[in-house]
């Protein structure tokens, strides 16, 4: 016989049956006596919705869709011609598919 | 999680959970109650802070594995981990009772943690992953920690003839 075989036969025979015998009872009585727990407060999520506000302001106010329209296409121009990638284009490519990783896994989590 | 809810967990969970903590106070029954008792109350009151990435039942178990260590740390009664006679319940048969002792027999050979893996282990059926959560140590601890629990059970075993009944 396997030792590890062995092992499992013996905890089998000598795993005890445990009678509530009034153990939730005293459990729930005691639980009617205590507060009731408090729900989650999830500051990370007022955090969240306050700055993607903000974001979301500031880009509408500081014309941000002409920008986005313009990097896109200089993004198209930059595949189209490697050499006319400058390090703010790579960089803001990199920045760009960093916050939409994190908001893939922001809405994975979620 | 509502009250309900917790009430209907508690009642699947009791029954294992009390067991893990009998054996892990060497059959003090009684002990083991107070420390399944405050586990649930702790955990009723934070059950905000399940996050669900576990299972509510490891949960369970990784809170009581704390009391009954900080439990230890205040009293420093289980070192030795030796059978007490007088907590063998006088209701038990006398088969149980033997069976009871030889299980305590054959955990008074292993260390603190080495008992809390195979317990949890050939027990309560947790896989390693669950032992992982519920002790805080990592995996290839635990696989250690089993391994060598292993050994020394099976020398004992041979050493006192266990065969199946």
């Amino acid at each position: 016989m396997k030792e590890d075989d062995k092992l499992k036969m013996f905890f089998d025979e000598h795993k005890q049956s445990i009678e509530d015998n009034g153990f939730s009872g005293r459990l729930f009585a005691t639980l009617d006596v205590l507060p009731e727990p408090k729900p989650k407060y999830e500051k990370s999520r007022l955090i969240i919705a306050i700055f993607g506000a903000v974001g979301a302001l500031l880009f509408a106010l500081l014309g941000g869709y002409a920008a986005l329209l313009d990097g896109l296409s200089q993004f198209g121009s930059v595949f189209g011609d490697l050499k006319s990638a400058t390090p703010e284009i790579i960089i803001s490519i990199f920045f760009s598919v960093c916050a939409l990783f994190s908001l893939g896994r922001y809405a994975i989590r979620e | 999680m509502n009250r309900a809810e917790f009430e209907k967990e508690v009642l699947l969970i009791q029954e294992p959970l009390r067991r893990f903590l009998y054996n892990l106070c060497s059959g003090d029954a009684a002990l083991g109650d107070d420390i399944a008792q405050e586990a649930l109350i702790k955990a009723y009151l934070n059950l905000s802070s399940f996050s669900g990435k576990a299972k509510f039942s490891t949960w369970l178990f990784r809170i009581a594995y704390n009391c009954f260590c900080d439990n230890k740390r205040a009293s420093k009664k289980y070192a030795s981990a030796e059978l007490n006679e007088n907590i063998v319940k006088d209701n038990e048969s006398a088969d149980s009772k033997f069976k009871n002792q030889e299980l305590y027999m054959a955990m008074s050979k292993l260390n603190e943690k080495e008992r809390t893996t195979v317990l949890l282990f050939y027990m309560e059926d947790r896989s390693l992953k669950e032992i992982a959560v519920i002790t805080g140590m990592p995996e290839n601890t635990v696989k250690s920690h089993l391994s060598r629990a292993r050994g020394n059970l099976s020398n004992h075993l041979n050493q006192i003839g266990y065969e199946r009944r």
